[in-house]
């Protein structure tokens, strides 16, 4: 029996009403390799953070080493032992590697500043500091340029940076907050690996994720939750990665293929043919791009993030201002209208839902209620009083059509004058593909559409949009989940630094290949 | 449920009150340290707002004046921009008002003169003050900088045209000839010759359309969209710089009002710097009514009330002036303004 390093015992987090975590108990032993798994807003983060010291424990208790943690910020956390990497990177993008892990602790270990002559004398020792990483990283498999930018570096790099750190910190207890959410599957496979090794040098790992796979692969014990409760903390052998969606969710889903029609694609709906888009004296976004979209058909657009693929859907949505940064020599074309001369407002005018990436960013007002959020982009279909240039906005006409709406998309709760911030995450999408897609448009714009979604949303928007192409709609799908654009996907352009370096069809869709065309290689 | 849907309409107007009776605490407390009497500053500076028909008149006036400059700072203020160019605005739609005033022919009818004089004071102020605006939106200057700067312009431009093209030959001031007699707005009797006149009329009904574009339009709701998500808005269509544009553009409108009121309805002229300052207290008008119409309204009424009955306060009271006025608006501003760092810091929990 191995004894428990960290031991969450009834924990409750309480923020006002909100009961973010409830009644938490579980185990995480030494040397141990934990996942944390769940929905958006499970209540995994913040479990997290309340052993990292960023919030305080409303009730119940967290034992560290067998006696109640003592520490009560990220600091005191840091003392014990402990390390964080976020979510989003806490890096200077405009310092190198190497004053990137100076940072906070310039004068390296405390001890070091009494026997090492620059430190005490209140001087960096870059040339020191630099030997010790060296040393680190050839034994954890780093290959971090150390004079490099951060900016500069990929995003897989960055967060071996991150890790690199915590290590130079001392850290022998490391939690990774969703660590894979930005990575390519090379970079992940990378990681996986560099993760086991650290486990295996004695280092207690807690992983948060909701990636099922790498779940199984690489943890040793499990643990599920559930708006914000604990169901399950089981060793890996016992359960399958069905077991696990199930449990998150609550009930069973269904993992396997959305059926689809046979249909063969019929008319063009959006062509884009050797777009290339830059200013002068920097790198191309986007290069010679060509693509189309016909009817009844799914593309999808894989890429690791910024590989050009939101400089995409921006260009579509907004070609005439656009077009300006173009070579000129591309041919858009969209709904059969010339696309050089649509500007952005007469693209909301055709029949094309727009599903963007970034949903409290761009697809929504979260301040403001579902109904005016219904308006957006769409107020001039409620236009009324021609004599003032159909300024007047008929309100009561479009509560009447929104009311239908939600009733047919199944969002909850279905009250026009509710705040949308306060709804969860997957009816606040519902509601975005319910605005975009009630309209009946001919050609659909998705973006990230099931991101920071429960896995039962995912089953219905997943449906929806399979519907759609069935019924002879055209959608462009950007996503940064292969598995989704694998499912849903009658064609798969891979992206990378702006360019399109593979297609595949269906039936060819190859995971490896497809991985490979993502990191760069394959061309 | 109903409950918390009136506080939210009410919870505005019940922290301004908070901050306005604060301003007073801490304005009579300084006078308390200054050796006077507390109560006694409060009451002075009421009687001197309502004591007389005249009080009360002048208080109309500035009323009308602080609600366009209040204006002038909140319906930028919604579509994210935030103008503090108000006195220039000011003082090129007054002088615009003046030179039309002076050279229209005598056979137009009067009512027709007054409305050319106030267009021509609406048009040119919402042009200078567009001139930020459209730096702003079109060009990403910031609009702070450029609409502090014109004011600057304003007042040297109007200045000089006052000193000397335009100067009024009877005149040692810098100042235009008086205008035709049949162009002054005639002051309501009741108030025993104070310049309160229709010029109110013209405030309340810019109020009012603020509120019903905002509220029922599409240009309004648009507004809306860009002051709190520039990318959705983006996304959804709508033209960010040009919804800027012409939300500035609009606000510094509003001044011309300000400016006619100021030649039309009180000096019959246009005088070298005007403005006097009210184009600036625009600024905490509009912050303490929360940019909203009705809000800026109620403020412009209590900043006038408050500017008017200070001046009371030069004769009164022995140890302090009616700059008190100044430090009480300075101090229910601040009060203001904490509020909203505190309830952002709330709503982002």
């Amino acid at each position: 029996m191995s004894s428990s390093l960290i031991e969450f015992s009834h924990v409750t987090k309480a923020y006002g009403a909100l009961l973010a975590n409830e009644d938490l108990c579980f185990r995480v032993s030494k040397g141990e390799l934990h996942a944390i798994i769940g929905e958006n807003g499970a209540g995994k983060s913040t479990s997290m953070k309340l052993l990292f010291g960023l919030e305080s424990v409303t009730s119940g208790e967290i034992r560290f080493k067998g006696a109640p943690k003592k520490w009560n910020s990220p600091r005191g956390a840091m003392d014990a032992g402990l390390g964080m990497v976020h979510q989003h990177f806490m890096l200077s993008p405009v310092h190198t590697a190497l004053d990137n892990v100076i940072l906070g602790r310039e004068f390296g270990h405390s001890k070091a500043k009494a026997t090492r002559l620059l430190p005490s004398l209140g001087l960096i020792d870059r040339v020191t500091i630099r030997r010790d990483l060296e040393s680190l990283s050839k034994s954890a498999g780093f290959n971090i340029p150390w004079d490099e930018k951060v900016e500069n570096m990929p995003v897989g790099l960055q967060q071996q940076l991150e890790i690199a750190k915590l290590l130079y910190a001392g850290v022998d207890v490391m939690i990774l907050d969703e660590p894979t959410a930005v990575l390519s599957p090379d970079e992940t496979e990378t990681f996986l690996q560099m993760m086991k090794n650290l486990n295996q040098q004695g280092r207690t790992i807690i992983i948060i994720t909701h990636k099922l796979k790498e779940v199984k692969s690489i943890a040793d014990h499990i643990t599920v939750f559930r708006r914000g409760k604990s169901v399950a903390s089981v060793p890996k052998q016992d359960v399958s990665i069905q077991d696990m969606a199930d449990l998150m969710v609550g009930r069973h889903v269904n993992l396997g293929e959305i059926k689809r029609s046979a249909n063969t694609p019929g008319e063009s709906l959006l062509t884009v043919e050797s777009l290339t888009l830059g200013r002068a004296g920097t790198k191309n976004k986007l290069s010679d791009i060509s693509i189309s979209v016909k009817e009844g058909q799914i593309v999808g657009l894989a890429g690791v993030e910024g590989s050009g693929q939101t400089d995409l859907f921006n260009t579509i949505l907004d070609p005439r201002r656009f077009s300006k940064m173009t070579d000129g020599r591309q041919v858009i074309n969209i709904l059969g209208r010339d696309g050089d001369t649509l500007t952005a407002s007469d693209i909301r005018r055709l029949p094309i839902g727009v599903v963007p990436a970034d949903r409290l960013r761009e697809a929504v007002l979260p301040d403001e209620s579902l109904l005016e959020n219904d308006l957006l982009g769409h107020d001039h279909e409620f236009a009324s009083w021609a004599v003032l240039g159909g300024q007047w906005l008929d309100r009561r006409s479009a509560k009447g059509r929104l009311l239908n709406e939600l009733k047919t998309f199944d969002v909850r709760p279905s009250d026009p004058d509710a705040k949308l911030g306060g709804f969860s995450g997957g009816n606040q999408q519902k509601f975005v593909m319910a605005r975009e897609l009630s309209r009946n448009p001919k050609l659909i714009l998705c973006a990230q559409p099931t991101r920071g979604v429960d896995v039962g949303s995912i089953e219905q928007i997943h449906g929806e949009l399979i519907a759609r192409r069935d019924a002879g709609a055209g959608v462009l799908l950007i996503s940064s989940q292969l598995d989704e654009l694998m499912a849903l996907s009658d064609i798969i352009h891979v992206m990378f630094e702006g360019r399109i370096v593979a297609s595949f069809k269906r039936g060819e869709f190859d995971e490896g290949k497809i991985g490979v065309a993502m990191g760069g290689g394959g061309r | 449920m109903k409950i918390h849907r009136i506080w939210t309409i009410l919870k505005p107007a019940f922290f301004a009150m908070v901050s306005v009776m604060l301003g007073l605490l801490v304005g009579s407390l300084l006078a308390m340290l200054a050796g006077e009497d507390p109560i006694k500053i409060i009451q002075v500076i009421i009687s001197g707002a309502f004591g007389t028909a005249h009080d009360r008149g002048m208080v109309i006036y500035f009323t009308t004046i602080l609600i366009a400059t209040g204006l002038a700072v909140a319906i930028p203020f919604q579509a994210g921009v935030f103008n503090i160019g108000a006195e220039g605005q000011t003082l090129i739609g007054a002088m615009s008002c003046a030179l039309l005033a002076l050279f229209l022919p005598d056979a137009l009818p009067s009512w027709l003169a007054i409305c050319l004089c106030f267009a021509a004071a609406i048009i040119a102020a919402g042009v200078w003050g567009g001139i930020a605006g459209g730096i702003r939106a079109f060009r990403g200057g910031h609009e702070v900088i450029g609409s502090i700067m014109l004011n600057f312009i304003a007042a040297g431009v109007t200045g000089w045209l006052v000193v000397g093209k335009f100067q009024s030959s009877d005149s040692q001031n810098p100042e235009t000839a008086m205008i035709p007699e049949n162009l002054k707005l005639a002051r309501f009797e009741m108030f025993d010759g104070a310049p309160a006149t229709l010029a109110i009329l013209a405030s309340l009904i810019a109020a009012a359309l603020f509120w019903v574009v905002i509220e029922k339009t599409r240009a309004g709701f648009r507004v809306k969209v860009v002051c709190q998500s520039p990318d959705a808005a983006q996304v959804a269509g709508y033209s960010v710089p040009q919804v800027r544009f012409w939300a500035f553009f609009a606000g510094s409108a509003a001044c011309g009002l300000a400016g006619a009121a100021m030649v039309l309805g009180e000096a019959g002229r246009f005088r070298m710097e005007m403005s006097e300052g009210f184009g600036f207290l625009g600024i905490p008008v509009a912050l303490l009514g929360r940019g909203r119409p009705v809000g800026v309204v109620l403020s412009a009424f209590l900043f006038a009330a408050l500017h008017h009955g200070a001046s009371a306060l030069d004769i009164e009271a022995t140890k302090v002036t009616r700059d008190l006025a100044q430090v009480i608006e300075a101090v229910v501003v601040i009060f203001v303004v904490a509020q909203v760092r505190l309830s952002h810091s709330r709503g982002a929990i």
